[in-house]
């Protein structure tokens, strides 16, 4: 969520249960505009926390010009000093998948190792075969995933320019009450991964500015999203069922909106079954 | 004293925890308890938590129901309880404050009262359910959500076997009103799954100091404990298995508690307790300490994760307990007070999810060695070559053969 609205976003999403105290939302304030400046982003974010055994990582996104492509990373323990995370190669995504198993510890130096088991094995392969992975990466790997997976934006929330920038829409004036009652007027903030002449049936006023990104009721498995509308009926709220502690809030009839992960890190692969 | 907790005291200690419902939420929350208290007449009342749900949530306090009520006649209740139902929103929007209004519009629900067994102690808490309120939009809702709620907890299996341990207890299931209601006959099963989460859960963690030590003591069986965890294992049989099993967890967690809470100069008097070698509660908390918490600790996790909720101002800080098995199930203690709450899911964590095992390697040809190497066939002319050599060396032979035939002969 907007750094900007940082201070009445959180209570929208609060109904999840998770929320900040007030002394990390004092330290945001002022933090995320020093790293505003400092790395000159055109907005930061508050991404969100993943809880770790021993501590907790604070992550913040920062978005340059295109808020689709340029995105980076920081984590922090303590609100006020901010961490660059490395940015995430195929490699780096395999080696995580791999080793990473379990909670986050709260370390980032601390290394993960796995053994690729093979029944025949001699000492030099027993070498090769060894894989580590510090959390550090795990952590980008993670919040990659999560973005790729589960992040959310209403629609007509964003605009591409015909030259394939994609930035805020000034003129969103935020979905109806109605609108906002259906998954199809949620979008997944990520490359687009499905053709969109899919759109041209389902929705009358199709327009090729807003209508680039995908459906979240094109997810598979379908209902792996809860739609709520909290806060006495006011706000709309999203969960993620696939990684718990991801909540989307829109007010409808605004433009405010805006997306927090605060959860354990780990993805709830047995969704299928438990639907 | 009154049953009412004070929920804005736990809002605020909850916020530095961050652990919340937001204020407004927990305003509503606070004047639907006292609704429920008012109405019901409870004793004692706790807010036990959220449970999250796809369609929609439930909110669950904890209260104790009045004493010397039987089970025939909880099954008694549940008629009244139905007619009650349909009052209360009559009730509820002749009232004149809109907050009551607002929380039974249909987001947040009123609790029912439900006891559960027979057993004296677990009387002594039974579980409320919430549901919604208003009468047209519960009902349905109701359908969509407690399948899905149910579908959503993991290892319904596990819970089947929990039910099956305590019948008396957990048959006594406030769903059956709601059954009865909805006429579904096939949601009692599943509103016991339920139940049975609710009961297993894990809330933690009391803050002992000189005092209250002696005033478990005295009465452990009808103590004010407001740290308990419930095993499902643990809950039927025994209110003495029950407080040992409570009791060993308070001391495992307090030893945590003491190390990082020390530094806030919260007064434990950890030793108190091995003072009290003599007595008979003594010795429950001595075997106690031979039963390690370590069954618990799943994965290599620690089963709980505690810290400071602040380090600039520590004088004033409040100790946090987070739950590593429920992920959502939290603790805090100030000074002498303490609060659980559970705000998530329902989902215990598992570990890593199943994977198949990956398949072995495709195994290789064998290494191009010198045996298996194909070698190429002689081409005519060394052919003729070694042919040649072989007939030389045949003759050579004989010769030599023939000339030692000749010296044998001399």
């Amino acid at each position: 969520m907007d750094s900007n609205s940082l201070s009445y976003s959180l209570d929208f999403i609060a109904c999840s249960g998770r929320i900040l105290n007030i002394e990390q939302r004092t330290a945001l304030q002022t933090s995320m505009l020093i790293l505003k400046k400092s790395y000159n982003f055109k907005r930061v974010m508050f991404w969100g926390k993943l809880l770790g055994i021993k501590q907790d990582y604070f992550i913040a996104q920062g978005r340059s010009e295109d808020e689709l492509k340029n995105r980076t990373y920081l984590y922090s323990f303590n609100c006020m000093d901010w961490l660059l995370l490395p940015a995430v190669t195929e490699t780096m995504i395999e080696e995580v998948t791999k080793t990473a198993k379990g909670h986050f510890i709260g370390d980032p130096s601390y290394v993960y190792e796995q053994n690729l088991y093979f029944p025949i094995e001699t000492e030099e392969e027993a070498e090769i075969n060894v894989t580590r992975v510090s959390e550090e990466n795990r952590l980008a790997v993670t919040i990659q995933q999560i973005d790729e997976e589960v992040s959310v934006v209403p629609r007509g929330a964003f605009i591409r320019t015909p030259l394939g920038l994609v930035h805020v829409n000034r003129s969103f004036e935020g979905l109806s009450e109605s609108e906002a009652r259906k998954l199809d007027n949620f979008l997944h903030f990520r490359e687009p991964k499905r053709a969109n002449t899919l759109y041209l049936e389902r929705m009358g006023d199709w327009c090729p500015a807003i209508d680039f990104l995908d459906v979240l009721s094109d997810d598979i498995p379908k209902g792996s999203w809860s739609l709520q509308f909290e806060c006495a009926s006011r706000v709309c709220v999203l969960r993620s069922l696939l990684w718990f502690g991801l909540t989307f809030y829109h007010v409808p009839n605004t433009p405010q909106h805006g997306y927090i992960y605060i959860g354990n890190g780990l993805k709830n692969r047995d969704l299928p079954f438990m639907l | 004293e009154t049953a009412l907790p004070n929920v804005s005291e736990i809002a605020f200690y909850l916020e530095q925890a961050e652990v919340g419902f937001g204020r407004e939420e927990m305003q509503r929350i606070f004047l639907g308890l006292k609704h429920l208290v008012d109405s019901e007449g409870l004793p004692r009342c706790r807010l036990w938590g959220k449970i999250l749900g796809i369609e929609s949530n439930y909110i669950v306090a904890e209260a104790e129901y009045r004493e010397g009520e039987e089970e025939q006649e909880s099954i008694e209740d549940q008629p009244a309880e139905e007619e009650k139902e349909p009052e209360n929103p009559e009730n509820e929007q002749v009232e004149v404050r809109q907050n009551i209004h607002y929380s039974t519009s249909g987001t947040d629900p009123t609790m029912p009262v439900y006891p559960s067994g027979p057993n004296g102690y677990s009387n002594y808490f039974s579980p409320l359910f919430c549901i919604y309120l208003l009468k047209d939009r519960y009902i349905k809702r109701l359908n969509l959500n407690l399948p899905k709620l149910v579908t959503i907890v993991k290892a319904l299996s596990t819970f089947k076997q929990g039910l099956s341990k305590n019948p008396s207890t957990l048959n006594k299931s406030p769903f059956n009103v709601f059954a009865s209601n909805l006429e579904h006959a096939t949601l009692p099963t599943k509103e016991q799954k339920v139940m049975g989460i609710e009961i297993i859960f894990t809330g933690v963690y009391e803050k002992f100091n000189e005092h209250s030590i002696n005033h478990i003591q005295t009465s452990i069986k009808a103590t004010f404990i407001n740290n308990y965890i419930f095993c499902k294992i643990c809950i039927p049989q025994s209110a003495l298995s029950f407080t040992l099993h409570l009791t060993q967890q308070l001391l495992t967690n307090l030893n945590e508690c003491v190390s990082t809470v020390g530094a806030v100069g919260c007064q434990t008097s950890f030793s108190g307790m091995f003072d009290m070698e003599s007595t008979r509660e003594a010795q429950y908390f001595h075997c106690l300490l031979t039963i390690t918490c370590v069954s618990s600790e799943m994965f290599n996790t620690s089963p709980w994760s505690s810290k400071v909720s602040t380090i600039l101002t520590f004088q004033h800080a409040i100790a946090v307990l987070r739950s590593n098995l429920w992920p959502g199930a939290f603790a805090y203690a100030c000074g002498k007070k303490f609060e659980n709450i559970y705000i998530g899911w329902g989902l215990k964590y598992v570990g890593e999810v199943y994977s198949p095992p990956i398949p072995p390697p495709p195994l290789m040809e064998y290494q191009n060695g010198p045996e298996i190497t194909e070698g190429l066939d002689p081409t005519p002319e060394e052919e003729q070559a070694l042919k040649e050599d072989l007939e030389e060396q045949q003759a050579a032979l004989e010769e030599a053969e023939a000339s030692e035939d000749d010296e044998d002969e001399d």
